[in-house]
């Protein structure tokens, strides 16, 4: 093989050099693992040897281990000789799609006409759909197998099947090298496939064995080819060919420009086909996944829009469930869990939850998250194998308010950029997505926010609307600020008199409404406070006679109206609470410290300190 | 990995030295292990030759010894006695005396081509910095496909991708490759 004979120069390498190829991870834990495990037999058979006296020489004879080459050097004379110039065709077995429409254009490329443009396309099409089986056999499919007749032997290696092929395009590695040059190029072939084919020194694709030849098959290379094939049908794929020249025609070769179809996603086939030997055959292909048409394509909605349905489902009020029938309660580390059953199309048991975004993200990515359906905190659980979900008590929804921007796009990854904004706080996230080509689906490796410029701006409005709602309660309860009508009501509790004034007031009506508004905008602790000091001395600040509402008439010094003209400033910012410092003209500042409830900012204190 | 820290954790328990000898220097005696014997093992012949290298080094090291360096140059040194070692014992079986072995030969006993050594090496070098520069996972794809003969499906395990994505980038790194090297007088 060409490449391989290339690389021999990095044979007998010095002691730098070494150290550069070392750092190319090659092994895998199964190998390490049984490097390993080998190291500790032998040590024992060493030591065991040792204790009986038995003396090891220094020098160890190497004792070479039952593997045995398979015939990649007798295949890779073979292929020489294929590539000899003479061209290699189909001579058994499957036909191509189209009756043999190579012997029709046998002209150089430079002479191509418009009359032969048709003829590329049929053309085109075959090899498309043979760029497919090749594929396939590659990974391990495609090719008829009788499963009964399996190679067995010390020398096979026990994580590969070889099976005796059964179909009828392949006798020997010869037809297979053959089959595989009808549709690729030299160079394709030399680049993609021949590694593959031969193998290196373990595990070839085919091998000829008891006068069989006998394929490595790989059970789940079908089902993945299933939802991969480049182009769509025959009859939809429409060539264009690339403009350079007439007809893309340039060194003996036509560029071709394809729609085609990547599982279900849209996208264009870029590639480049030679005459080789009598016959067109592909030198090179590329997927473009369009994604430079990003808000239109399907694949970045079809991400962003599942990145949504899980976020809603992980952190807001994003699945359905009957609100009225709670299943189960539970109680970790304190924290109470109430958990209803769900109604929701979507899933219908807790492997539907994993199931339904599978396809979406990858394993990475669920695993991190996992507490979506499994562990501490989940959010469904099955309680008498009824699915729940933690209806969470918050609204929070997102909004993508910006168009995506794809970022280092190649073949199998690119990022999303994308803003988005969280109700009900309504600030705004700068989101990054990192999206790869896994197993023929594009799915979310990352994602993550960057709200960092929320703490610059929405600190600021959500600070206004906290001291709006501070100095609105201090006057309701410390002030004088409400209007109130000059007729007195006068009371007698407890041998005490008291007397009230009528509330006159758009706001508040009711005693209900005065506390609503406070329980709206504090905290638990806070509410307990003033609450507390809606009594003076015993008496209700406010009370209710006749449908009216009456304050009771005492000195009530706060002046509202200092809200007004008070400077201030945010401090301690975190997603969690924030510090507003109040600097009031000619008095001490003093801070108000703010906190986040299940997505609500509230107040939670009042210090001078 | 010092001596004394291999020594230390032996006294504790022999097994948690080896696995983590095996673990810090697995990929370095591979690479010297499998520049050695590429073109003339298979790849099981390579891991039999890399698990007699540590079941040297965990049958002989003293540990007595208060060397307290860096074992690296101890376990390259065991790494590459047995590689040739290795190499001679399988080419002499086979009858095949590779341009390597003449090489090797010559290097002993004289220091004639010492001037086509270092050539060698500096292209080595130049070729190893070139493909480096191709930037990852090309790099890694590289030398993976065309020097370790790993497959695209293993390849792509390891680098959790497709293995016609692995084939397709291996195409372009490969002719981006050539060019570069081409522009510095390098014809692969």
């Amino acid at each position: 093989m060409k490449e391989k004979r290339e690389f021999e120069i990095l044979e007998n390498a010095d002691d730098k050099n070494i150290d550069l190829l070392a750092k190319v991870p090659v092994l895998t834990r199964d190998e390490k693992d049984r490097m390993l495990r080998m190291s500790r037999d032998k040590l024992n058979e060493r030591t065991k040897a040792a204790d009986t006296e038995e003396q090891v020489s220094g020098v160890e004879r190497y004792s070479r281990p039952k593997w045995h080459r398979f015939v990649s050097i007798a295949a890779c004379a073979a292929l020489v000789a294929g590539l000899a110039g003479t061209a290699v065709y189909l001579s058994r077995g499957k036909k191509p799609a189209v009756d043999d429409p190579v012997s029709e254009i046998t002209i150089p490329a430079d002479e191509i006409t418009s009359e032969d443009t048709d003829k590329l396309d049929v053309i085109l099409k075959d090899l498309i759909g043979g760029l497919n089986e090749l594929e396939l056999i590659t990974d391990g499919g495609g090719v008829e197998v009788d499963e009964s007749d399996r190679l067995t032997s010390d020398e096979i290696s026990p994580d590969y099947s070889y099976y005796r092929v059964t179909d009828e395009r392949f006798s020997t590695v010869d037809d297979v090298v053959g089959y595989f040059r009808n549709y690729s190029s030299e160079q394709m072939f030399d680049y993609r496939y021949a590694m593959e084919i031969y193998g290196n020194s373990g595990n070839p694709l085919f091998m000829e064995s008891d006068g069989g030849l006998y394929f490595n098959k790989d059970d789940a290379a079908e089902e993945r080819a299933r939802s991969y094939s480049i182009g769509s049908s025959a009859e939809d794929i429409e060539a264009v060919y690339s403009d350079i020249g007439a007809y893309g025609i340039y060194d003996k070769a036509i560029g071709f420009s394809v729609p085609a179809y990547m599982c279900e996603y849209p996208c264009r086939l870029d590639g480049k086909l030679i005459l080789e030997g009598g016959s067109w055959k592909i030198e090179e292909y590329s997927v473009d996944y369009l994604l430079d048409e990003a808000a239109n394509n399907v694949i970045v909605s079809s991400l962003l829009f599942k990145l949504e349905e899980f976020d809603m489902a992980y952190t807001g009020p994003g699945v359905e469930v009957d609100e009225s029938d709670l299943r189960l309660t539970t109680n970790e580390g304190g924290v109470k869990r109430d958990y209803y059953r769900v109604t929701d199309q979507r899933f219908g048991s807790l492997s539907d939850v994993k199931d339904y975004f599978d396809d979406y993200f990858t394993e990475d990515y669920l695993s991190i998250n996992s507490s979506l359906w499994e562990g501490y905190g989940q959010k469904f659980i099955e309680a008498d194998g009824v699915l729940c979900y933690e209806r969470a008590n918050t609204n929070v929804k997102y909004t993508y308010i910006s168009e995506p921007v794809i970022e280092n796009a190649d073949e199998t990854s690119f990022d999303i950029r994308i803003v988005r904004e969280r109700y009900p706080e309504g600030f705004t996230e700068s989101m990054s997505i990192r999206c790869v080509l896994y197993d023929n689906r594009w799915r979310i490796l990352w994602a993550t926010a960057d709200n960092s410029a929320w703490h610059e701006t929405d600190y600021l409005s959500l600070s206004a609307d906290a001291l709006k709602s501070f100095f609105e309660i201090e006057a309701v309860v410390y002030g004088n600020t409400l209007g109130y009508s000059d007729e007195p009501l006068v009371k007698n509790e407890s041998g005490n008199e008291l007397t009230y004034k009528e509330v006159i007031s758009d706001k508040y009506s009711s005693v209900s409404d005065i506390m609503n508004y406070i329980s709206d905008n504090c905290c638990d602790e806070l509410l307990a406070h003033y609450e507390k000091d809606l009594y003076v001395d015993g008496a209700a600040r406010y009370i209710e006679e006749d449908g009216k509402l009456y304050a009771l008439d005492v000195e009530r010094p706060f002046d509202k109206a200092l809200g007004a003209v008070s400077d201030y400033e945010t401090l301690d910012e975190t997603e969690e609470d924030f510090t507003i410092r109040v600097t009031p003209s000619h008095e001490d500042a003093f801070y108000i410290n703010v906190k986040n409830v299940d997505g609500e900012w509230k107040l939670s204190g009042c210090s001078k300190y | 990995m010092t001596g004394n820290e291999y020594c230390a954790l032996h006294r504790q328990s022999a097994d948690k030295a080896y696995n983590a000898l095996f673990e810090n220097y697995c990929d370095y005696v591979y690479a010297i292990v499998f520049n050695k014997l590429r073109s003339t093992a298979s790849r099981e012949d390579i891991e039999e030759c890399v698990s007699d290298i540590f079941a040297d080094i965990f049958f002989g090291y003293d540990l007595n010894s208060s060397y307290n360096g860096d074992m690296k140059g101890y376990v390259g040194t065991v790494a590459k006695r047995r590689a040739i070692n290795a190499y001679h014992s399988l080419t002499a079986r086979s009858g095949h005396f590779s341009g390597e072995s003449d090489d090797y030969l010559a290097a002993v006993s004289s220091d004639s081509d010492i001037e086509a050594d270092h050539d060698k090496q500096e292209t080595r070098t130049l070729l190893l910095r070139t493909i480096n520069e191709l930037g990852e996972p090309d790099s890694t794809i590289i030398l993976q496909k065309y020097y370790y003969d790993r497959t695209s499906g293993e390849i792509a395990e390891l680098l959790s991708m497709k293995a016609s994505a692995v084939r397709m980038r291996a195409a372009r790194a490969l002719d981006k490759l050539k060019t570069s090297l081409s522009a510095v007088g390098i014809t692969l």
